[in-house]
Parts: structure tokens; sequence; C-alpha cells
């Protein structure tokens, strides 16, 4: 918009004197400036992007190669039911609740031991009682922990309901944990929300949250087709706008499939894939044919800032989209209230 | 702005047909930022009390500012490139 205005002052240029001349180079160098930088930021946005995702990918093929070794590696850690306060590190379990039944003396060792290391110390022999006659514990190196006698931990038998932390997903038991403080990784919720906006968050238990987030998302999309109909969301005609809009997920790729194969037509002439004209139809075998009868197109192709508007409807859903795959693969980065 | 006739409003199809919004486009952008500020603010907020007036407070911020951009370049252009470079007689 600002260019041609650029170019009518320069045409005026041989008509005017050196002052008019040197304006216009004023102007030329302040626009020069203003598109080099508008081209700087748009490089640095989209190499920000691209490491962005390559981050993401990185971290989900990492996640998942650190789970498999896990559950090949570990097998036996399988059936530990751990009450989950003894891991809250802001609320540490009393003594008694540490010992159960179903903890056997070799989970003594690790990182609870190493988290409470005096919940033990109940268990020590008393002093002058170097040969164990204190019941259920015997003497150990000093600074080590005391080897336990199963038989003789007091039995709390555990809830019905207690969660299974071993074999349950996490996001099932949330509870505030120094994982708080740094952000999480969900891949498992990033890869619904790009199947469908909100299926992330609906997955994470946010489900009030899910519901606004695909009413934005998919409103944005469904009015960007309502302006421009669905001519606004073509892979062919409009790829980098297709790139954005791709972002809503398979809704997008699904339209676009009805686009082009229910509703272009192939051109008699030369045989290519393209709308319809305003006097043609399609046929039963998708090729392009004139209209007769009060025969419409299938649909008719937007123009001008219809088109325009559309697609940028379109578009942005796709961009809020990425915004909230994003949230859901890293849950917990979120302002606090004013 | 003129009046569709009846039959042309009646012939279009939704999703299929582009609307006819040529004299008032510019008031899309109030849809458009609507639509931003909800799944922005659904994804921003900590908890999701007094969400809506946050919605329209946004709404209202993203409007304003494009106005006021917009004024900016006309002024930018109208204004400030004629002084610099001025027209032709």
């Amino acid at each position: 918009m600002i260019t041609p205005t650029f170019h009518r002052h320069a045409q005026a240029l041989p008509h005017r004197g050196g002052e008019a001349r040197h304006g216009a180079l004023q102007v030329f160098v302040l626009l020069l400036i203003v598109e080099l930088l508008f081209v700087l930021e748009l490089v640095l946005i989209v190499g920000k992007l691209v490491v962005l995702v390559i981050v993401i990918i990185l971290k989900i093929v990492i996640k998942l190669l650190v789970d498999v070794i896990v559950v090949v590696l570990a097998p036996q850690r399988k059936n530990i039911r751990v009450p989950p306060r003894i891991l809250q590190a802001d609320h540490p379990a009393p003594r008694k609740k540490l010992f159960r039944s179903h903890v056997s003396p070799s989970h003594f060792s690790g990182p609870l031991t190493a988290r409470f290391p005096g919940a033990l110390a109940r268990f020590a022999p008393p002093r002058g009682d170097p040969a164990g006659a204190h019941r259920g514990a015997r003497p150990g190196k000093r600074g080590t922990l005391p080897t336990v006698n199963r038989l003789s931990i007091p039995s709390t038998p555990l809830p019905r309901d207690a969660p299974n932390l071993a074999s349950d997903p996490p996001h099932r038991h949330p509870m505030p944990t120094p994982a708080d403080t740094t952000p999480r990784f969900d891949p498992l919720a990033a890869i619904l929300a790009l199947a469908f906006p909100g299926a992330g968050h609906w997955f994470l238990g946010e489900r009030k949250r899910a519901m606004l987030i695909a009413a934005g998302v998919l409103g944005l999309f469904f009015t960007g087709l309502l302006i421009g109909g669905l001519d606004v969301v073509d892979s062919r005609e409009d790829r980098w706008w297709f790139v954005g809009q791709a972002l809503v997920g398979p809704v997008a790729f699904g339209t676009d499939y009805l686009h082009q194969n229910r509703v272009k037509g192939i051109d008699p002439q030369t045989g290519a894939l393209r709308s319809a004209n305003p006097d043609e139809t399609r046929d039963g075998s998708g090729r392009l044919v004139p209209a007769f009868g009060g025969q419409r197109p299938p649909a008719t192709k937007s123009l001008g800032k219809m088109n325009e508007l559309g697609t940028l409807f379109a578009c942005i859903a796709g961009m809020m989209n990425l915004i909230v795959v994003l949230d859901a693969a890293f849950p917990g980065r979120r302002e606090e209230q004013a | 702005m003129t009046p569709l006739p009846l039959a042309l409003v009646l012939a279009w199809r939704p999703f299929l047909d582009p609307i006819d919004a040529h004299g008032w486009w510019f008031l899309l952008v109030i849809p458009m930022s609507f639509g931003i500020a909800v799944v922005y603010r659904a994804v921003r907020m900590h908890t999701l009390d007094g969400y809506w007036k946050r919605v329209l407070t946004l709404t209202a911020q993203i409007v304003i500012s494009m106005i006021l951009l917009g004024i900016a370049s006309y002024l930018f252009v109208q204004v400030v490139v004629p002084s610099l470079a001025p027209m032709p007689d």
C-alpha cells in the first residue's frame, strides 16, 4: 500500500528540484529499514518455530524411549503401591504410614529413604541392645539404614480406592509436587490437541477449558468458511495459507478433501482440477460442464476481501490451536490471576 | 450499502457461497478478535474465574489497537510521506 504512493512521488522527481529528490530518498531509506526489520523479525519467528518443533519432537522421542526402557528393564516395579502423600515433599508422611505390609524391605533403599532419612530411625536398635533384641530390626553399619524384618512392620491396610502410582497415568493423580515448578511434558495430550481442538485439555481433566478452546478454535475456523465458503481452504492454490490452517487438525484436512474432491471439477480442455465458473456445473464423473436450466456450480469461488478474510479466519484458528497444543504439551505455564 | 435482492439471499448456500459483506467487511474484525480472545484467555488463565469479563476486555483491546494502527498507517501515508516528498501540483 505504501509502495505505490512512493512510486507516484518518485515519478514526480524529474519535475521537482533536489529538495523533493532528497525527501524521496529519505522516505525510501525509511521504508527500506522498516521492510528489513519486518523481514528480520519474520526470519527470527520462523527460526524459533522450527527450533521449537524440533525440540518437541526430540522430547517426544526421548520420553517414549525412556518409557520403553523403564518398562522393559524394570518390570518388578509394576506392583508397588505407595500412598501418594509420602511422595509429597511439602507434606511428609508420618513415620508409621511409611511402613505397610505391602512395602517390602527391598524398597527401603532408593528415593523414598533418601527423601525421608529419619523415617526408619524408630526401627534402629535401642542403645544397649546391640544384639538386636529390639524386635524387627538388626543393627546395621553406622550411617546406613538398618535392615528391617518385614514381619515386624506394623501393618495398615490401604483403602480400596488408593491410587496405584506405578500403573496409573500421572494425570489421574494431580498433586502438588516440585514438578509444578518445572513444566512437565505430556506428548499424548499434545497429540490429542492436534487431533481435535480441546481434546488435549479434556484428556488432562480440564473439561471446561477444553470446551472453551474447542468453541474458540472451531468457531474461528467455521466462521472463516461461512465468510468465504469452502474456497478459503485450498491446499493446492493457497498452499502457504493451508500450512497455517492445517494446524486445526483433521478438520482442516477433511475440509480440504471435500473441496478438492467434491467441489472442484476437471477442466474439459486442460484436464486440470479447478473451481467451477458461475456458468458451469459438475457432472457425476467430476468434469465441469456448462450449466443449464437453473443449475449452479457446486460452490462459488470467493474473491476479494471475502476470500482474504475467510482465509485469515481459518489460518488464525490454526495459529491459536498451535498455542493450545503447546499448552497441552507443557501444562502448568499459566499466568496468575490479577 | 444496497439491500440484497430476496432471490439472491435465498440462493445463498452457507459454507459454499461467500457472504456479501463487501460493504461492512471491517466489522468482521470484531468476531475475529472475540475468537482470538476466547482461545487465548482459555489457555492463559490460571483459573477460569472472571473469564468472560477478561475475554471482552481483550476483545476490546485488540479492536482498539487495530483501529489505532489503522490511524497511524493512514497518517504515515497521507501526512508524513507527502511532507517528506511533496506531491506534484
